[in-house]
């Protein structure tokens, strides 16, 4: 982004009379005045405490008093630490369950939303924006009290329905399973929003020729939605999975990465080592660790963007 | 806050518009006029607002205003941990625990304690031989049955000394009661170590003690008892597993009426009084195999030295006055620290004569936790922030994750890399 932003041969203006001083001179010092405050912003709200998590790593900080250098000894301890790879495969096996399951939901709904034989579109577009309102805390009790076990509604239906009330938070799985129908239910909306915009802005003529040409509704969302809104799908996806990699309020009151330890996501886990246990180094090192983890996503994603944009 | 901004407003009121406008910056957080004071507290609205109402009397009283500040609980420390770092502290607060970043800042109060005959076991003096907090109240672990199910079931429960129960007892009794009324479960335990301590105790165990050479033990036959115990009441069948393994609230499923016991403490007497109508609850003494014990807790008071410290120091004491203590034991349902009070609980009476009786019969033990945590504290010894391994570490006992022996051990393990003695 910065480096299209600071392109000397587009600011240069255009032509300039040969023997005149160059007049870039002055596009210098507008472009920082203008960024400056986001500069200021990303450098002491990103670059700062980033710089100190990873200053913090090498260290055995406990919170109050003096940091001492340690070298490597967190990222040792780290790795030879089952928990944290529990945490590591938890989050991303929720990651890889919630994200698809969100975008086929979101584009789902969208599509259904903007399609012309829908009714009642606007009060079906409030339903649907309403869990993106409410706090990731809120949404979390809601569903913990949904999916109670003892006196949770679903295993109301669940009991009255004649079967046997499920073990929706003492079972490892299970308990997933109900933090990834939160997180979709949550996170939907937002991109519900991202993809109506997209599909709007497919030019209708494409349909009405796929139509002529006898293609049916699916080959033409196949064939044709698609392709045009795959940069959209590229976002939608992208933030998803960082989303969902640092998923934490919502789990937190939901269910607490319960039952027990099972279901601790790798954020709960630097919360906990970090806040409860005070181990502000050791957690700065897991924070570095998926902060490496969330860089790779990103530049993967827009890897595989870019090769198929080519 | 709204006692502010209805100052604020009068002031606002009766002085001149751009007076009034500096009315309004000065009310800010952190400036305060010279008669307010700031006081952190958490719960007071579980508690009947009784901080509140006193600091009302106080305003009415002296023109003082005590502004209070309820912040919820788990995020109390870190609040005013980081309120410490960014020398912003309040001006007094009732507190959960003294934190080694701010425990030199607080001042004395051995003068209003010795005024006000505070019982001396709750007093720890200091390196210095002060006493910089004591429990504003008392509180202790207690046992609740639902009475209804109880009656309907025709099992009986202690209610005085001679008819004290074993848990074996205990268990059986709930599970009869289950059988008969088809209740959802026997027993809800609140996920707490301080509830865990209180069983350890009853099983005669002094749960996990710091020795001198700076490392924890514990006595391993009992503990295991008492750990193997839980875990085994632990089955869904006596005890839903899902309070203690993930965050369910025991206090909702015992207002639900489908469980016959509840092991909480005296704290919840004021809510359960109000709160519950569709069954008649009572507090019932609790078991002992063999030992009487409970564990005692409260809120801890603390003044903040600064400018404003003589005017809450002056707060502290007018509060712990027999008649204004009495009052707010009324309003909260506060076990007194001060002893020979006349305190009319009204309807909750039977319910606090037994936990006095209970507190009067309970072994020492009872007040070794939060005694032990002051004195590591003022010791200059660390024992490790928020950490809670005992409740960690029976979490995953619950859940299955491990076995007694390993849970020992690693309670013990991760405490005594917590401790650290200078």
């Amino acid at each position: 982004m910065t480096a299209t932003a600071i392109d000397p041969e587009r600011l240069a203006g255009p032509r300039k009379r040969p023997g005149k001083a160059p007049r870039r001179v002055q596009y210098r010092l507008a472009p920082l005045v203008l960024a400056g405050v986001n500069i200021v912003l990303f450098g002491v709200f990103f670059v700062w405490p980033g710089g100190l998590g990873l200053a913090y790593s090498f260290t055995d900080y406990t919170g109050i008093g003096t940091a001492n250098f340690i070298g490597l000894e967190n990222y040792e301890r780290l790795f030879g630490d089952p928990t944290f790879y529990t945490a590591l495969t938890r989050t991303l096996l929720f990651a890889v369950i919630s994200v698809p399951l969100m975008y086929v939901m979101s584009l789902s709904i969208a599509s259904l939303l903007v399609s012309n034989y829908v009714k009642g579109k606007s009060a079906a577009k409030l339903v649907f924006f309403f869990p993106w309102l409410i706090s990731p805390i809120v949404a979390g009790v809601i569903w913990r009290w949904m999916f109670g076990e003892s006196f949770g509604f679903v295993n109301y239906v669940v009991t009255r329905l004649g079967a046997d009330p499920l073990a929706w938070q003492t079972d490892p799985d299970l308990a997933l399973m109900v933090v990834v129908m939160a997180a979709t239910w949550g996170g939907t909306a937002f991109n519900m929003l991202i993809f109506i915009a997209a599909l709007k802005n497919v030019p209708r003529a494409y349909y009405e020729a796929a139509e002529i040409d006898g293609a049916n509704a699916w080959q033409r969302f196949r064939h044709i939605t698609l392709p045009s809104i795959a940069p959209t799908s590229f976002l939608v996806i992208l933030l998803s999975s960082l989303g969902a990699m640092k998923e934490f309020a919502m789990v937190q009151s939901l269910n607490s990465g319960g039952p027990g330890t099972s279901n601790t996501f790798l954020i709960q886990y630097i919360y906990e080592t970090g806040f409860k246990r005070a181990d502000v180094g050791y957690a700065s090192a897991v924070s570095m660790i998926l902060l490496v983890i969330l860089l790779s996503i990103a530049m993967l994603q827009m890897w595989v963007n870019r090769r198929r944009a080519a | 806050m709204k006692r502010r901004l209805i100052l604020t407003a009068g002031t606002a009121g009766a002085a001149a518009l751009p007076l009034s406008a500096c009315g309004f910056i000065g009310g800010g957080d952190d400036e305060g006029d010279a008669d307010t004071i700031k006081f952190w507290l958490s719960g007071d609205a579980n508690q009947g607002g009784g901080f509140q109402k006193m600091a009302d009397k106080y305003f009415e009283e002296t023109g003082v205003t005590v502004d209070i500040d309820d912040i919820p609980y788990d995020d109390f420390n870190t609040r005013l941990r980081n309120a410490a770092q960014a020398d912003g502290l309040p001006d007094l607060a009732r507190v959960s625990a003294i934190d080694p970043i701010w425990m030199n800042q607080l001042e004395d109060l051995s003068d209003v304690a010795s005024e006000h005959g505070v019982m001396e076991n709750l007093l720890i003096e200091n390196e210095d031989g002060e006493i910089p907090t004591f429990l504003t109240d008392l509180t202790a672990v207690g046992m609740y049955v639902n009475k209804t199910l109880f009656d309907q079931a025709g099992v009986t429960y202690p209610t005085t000394a001679d008819q004290i129960w074993t848990w074996d007892a205990f268990i059986s009794a709930v599970k009869e009661v289950k059988a008969a009324t088809g209740a959802r479960y026997g027993l809800v335990m609140d996920p707490s170590s301080h509830r865990l301590r209180s069983l350890m105790y009853q099983f005669g165990s002094d749960g996990f003690l710091l020795g001198d050479d700076c490392t924890y033990s514990t006595d391993e036959a009992a503990t295991t008892e008492a750990l193997q115990f839980f875990a085994d009441i632990n089955d869904d069948d006596v005890m839903p597993r899902s309070v203690w393994v993930s965050g369910d609230d025991p206090n909702a499923l015992f207002k639900s009426g489908q469980v016959a016991a509840y092991y909480s403490g005296s704290w919840q007497v004021a809510d359960f009084q109000a709160n519950i109508a569709d069954f008649e609850w009572a507090s019932a003494l609790m078991p002992a195999q063999p030992r009487r014990a409970t564990n005692l807790g409260g809120g801890y008071a603390v003044v903040f030295k600064g400018d404003k410290s003589k005017a809450s120091l002056d707060f502290v004491n007018w509060l712990f006055t027999a008649e204004n203590y009495t009052e707010i034991c009324e309003i909260s349902g506060f076990l007194p620290v001060i002893q020979g009070l006349d305190i009319d609980y009204g309807t909750s009476q039977a319910s606090f004569d037994l936990y006095n009786e209970e507190i009067a019969a309970s072994d020492p033990i009872s007040s070794e936790q939060g005694n032990s945590a002051l004195e590591i504290t003022y010791a200059g010894q660390t024992s490790g922030g928020d950490a809670d391994p005992l409740k960690d570490e029976a979490v995953k006992l619950a859940n299955g994750e491990q076995d007694v022996p390993t849970t020992i051990a690693n309670i013990i393990a991760s405490l005594n890399e917590n401790i650290s003695c200078e």
